[in-house]
């Protein structure tokens, strides 16, 4: 009789969701889904306020990444007002996004992430946490919490405060950088860079030791999206969305003058299981325009990082996963990369000669009625798009987060890592946890608000589809 | 085999207090009221060694900077106490639990100031009784009082561990059952 195994709430993510895996007679997984049970309302409740309220609130959406909501905000502003920002604040504004992805990075990859990979997928829960992770790897938890330091610490200098820093505005930033924030800034460089080293270093030391996983982590081949420079680059700030395929190779692009136009590559499907929408390469059609953005894919997308010991990390990465690799196990990896990229890049931005100047702010008043704002967010692409009325006020707004890219890929990662690992016969507590392992790969962040976020303890029943229980397995 | 590093931080600072909470949900924003208060209440030179702070959420670099301070209060409102009602009660680490998401307990920051930082300050959570949570960027009445007399509760602390070196704010309107009403 075909069953259903519930994981409700899924732990060590950001936001509220759960899993659900369907099981034939013979106990066999036949499929899996990901289930996100928050509502967000954004797009609509915008509607009404005045254009250049829009940053301020779109922060909002996220106490984890309010600098990349903030970020999309302000260029899609910047172009309905259809300025080109100031060098200096273009630069700044490039340190801030930064800074935010180390932050979150660390948090992900060291606090959330580690327990799984220093205790084992099928280590003990009650050590493979947090309290674990402190306890016997205190030095590691160290240079996790450092570097969120490091990153915050830029926020909190620039913006005035670390979690909802009103500092970018339409056409620039508020304020420019003093020489002492500058020094302040580039003095704990190097020690930043010692503890990603120290990192990459233990990294080494396990990663080999999850050959199963990285085989069964939603390692299927998808289209990948983000990103470059004019060159070919690693960017996060602005430049040509690229999707490649699974062997890297271009399928198309979006130049940035483009980018109002990103309806025609990407669509936006929704499903009744789920409040997250499920977007989709348009081309390819729904469901087989899957795709993934973020660290792995801005890694496969990007020709090379454009810093020196970050292209040294990247060439140990190709030389033993390949050019692209389909693992998601390997956002971890690429995560560890991307800090040490976002050092090296913040150090060279403090150190351009206009880096100072005052001009940071160009003013006008809506001369569009439509602007799209694309940024890189941690978690991959994100997406602004508002329209506005003769009185600057918004009429519609549509938002495609980081975390919704990534949705096809994480149901079918799901999926497939129950396939692989999941007895529906006899219910274990390590199979589980590589079901939400995987879903951590992707470091998905689901909230509008974390404050209220309270403990999420994970019951796991096994029943029949009469509702009969066969299995349980608690979580404390 | 990881490198331990050895510029532990040494604990020279008398007192941090933490006021944390959501400005925009009401009276969720009383630990940074609070905060507030006492920033305009305490004299400049205190400044070497009190420091208060407000912030969204507690997040895990905050341990870092506890691991400088003798003593830490966090400010904090409650639904689990009376409006309006103020409970003051000494801390200790967490041990144990597994579950993390983005959000920190004091428990467990202070748990990371002593296993990560090699810390131990005191610490005491100071609630306030919310009223309400909903949208809105204004304290109800009941917690703006509360807000008042915590402030100046605190604030006669702090002169006395300048004073006499001793900081004991759980004993609170004369009664040490660390409850307050208006």
């Amino acid at each position: 009789m075909p069953q259903t195994i519930t994981i409700d709430g899924v732990t060590r993510i950001e936001g509220h969701a759960k899993i659900t895996i369907q099981l034939d007679d013979a106990g066999r997984v036949y499929d899996a889904q990901f289930h996100v049970t928050q509502f967000r309302g954004f797009e609509k409740f915008v509607q009404g306020r005045p254009l250049t309220e829009m940053p301020g609130i779109m922060a909002r959406i996220c106490g984890i990444c309010p600098v990349s909501h903030l970020m999309a905000a302000a260029k899609a502003c910047d172009d309905i007002l259809a300025v080109q920002i100031p060098p200096t604040a273009e630069k700044l504004r490039r340190i801030m996004n930064l800074a935010q992805m180390i932050q979150s990075h660390a948090l992900s990859f060291f606090h959330l992430s580690s327990p799984d990979l220093l205790f084992g997928m099928d280590g003990d829960p009650k050590q493979r946490n947090i309290f674990g992770l402190i306890r016997d790897h205190p030095d590691f938890a160290r240079d996790g919490i450092m570097l969120r330091k490091f990153g915050q610490d830029i926020i909190a200098k620039l913006g005035g405060k670390k979690i909802h820093p009103a500092w970018v505005v339409p056409g620039g930033v508020s304020a420019p950088l003093t020489e002492e924030l500058q020094d302040s800034i580039l003095k704990e460089i190097p020690s930043a860079i010692e503890r990603i080293d120290r990192a990459l270093d233990y990294f080494h030391q396990i990663e080999g030791r999850y050959p199963a996983e990285e085989d069964a982590f939603a390692n299927f081949p998808t289209l990948f999206a983000g990103l470059v420079t004019a060159d070919g680059l690693l960017e996060h700030y602005h430049g040509p969305l690229k999707f490649v395929d699974q062997d890297a190779s271009l399928v198309a692009e979006l130049n940035p003058a483009d980018q109002r136009h990103y309806g025609s590559l990407i669509g936006e499907a929704v499903e009744k299981y789920s409040y997250l929408k499920f977007p989709y390469f348009k081309p390819r059609g729904y469901p087989d325009g899957i795709y993934r953005v973020g660290p792995l894919a801005r890694l496969i997308v990007a020709e090379r990082c454009g810093t020196r010991r970050a292209d040294m990390e990247l060439g140990a990465f190709r030389t033993r996963l390949g050019r692209s690799p389909q693992s998601s196990f390997h956002y971890h990896w690429a995560r560890l990369i991307e800090i040490l990229y976002g050092i090296e890049m913040i150090q060279r931005l403090l150190q351009f000669p206009d880096i100072l100047n005052t001009h940071i702010r160009a003013r006008a008043r809506p001369n569009r009625l439509e602007g799209v704002g694309v940024s890189e967010a941690p978690r991959g692409t994100l997406i602004h798009h508002y329209k506005i009325d003769d009185n600057g006020l918004i009429q519609w707004a549509n938002l495609i987060i980081a975390t919704g890219h990534n949705n096809l890929a994480m149901n079918r990662g799901v999926r497939q890592v129950a396939e692989r690992f999941v007895d529906g016969n006899k219910l274990q507590e390590g199979m589980l946890n590589r079901v939400e392992a995987v879903i951590r790969c992707f470091d998905p962040c689901l909230s509008c608000s974390t404050h209220a976020l309270g403990q999420m303890p994970l019951r796991i029943e096994l029943c029949k589809a009469d509702g009969e229980v066969c299995d349980v397995l608690q979580r404390d | 085999m990881y490198c331990r590093e050895t510029d532990l931080k040494r604990a020279d600072a008398e007192l941090l207090m933490i006021g944390y909470g959501n400005s925009l949900r009401t009276d969720d924003g009383a630990g940074p009221a609070v905060v507030q208060r006492l920033s305009n209440l305490l004299p400049s030179q205190y400044s070497g060694s009190v420091e208060v702070m407000s912030c969204l959420q507690l997040t895990p670099e905050l341990a870092a900077h506890m691991a400088s301070f003798r003593r830490v209060v966090f400010i904090d409102a409650s639904v689990a106490i009376p409006p309006g009602r103020i409970a003051i009660h000494r801390m200790e680490c967490e041990e144990s639990g597994s579950q993390l998401g983005h959000y920190f307990t004091p428990g467990i920051l202070l748990t990371i100031a002593a296993s990560v930082f090699g810390a131990s300050p005191q610490a005491w959570t100071a609630a306030v009784g919310c009223q309400s949570a909903d949208i809105g960027d204004q304290l109800t009445p009941t917690v703006i009082a509360a807000v008042e007399r915590l402030a100046r509760h605190l604030f006669r602390c702090v002169i006395g561990l300048i004073d006499t070196g001793v900081f004991s704010p759980e004993m609170f309107e004369g009664s040490n059952v660390a409850v307050g009403s208006e």
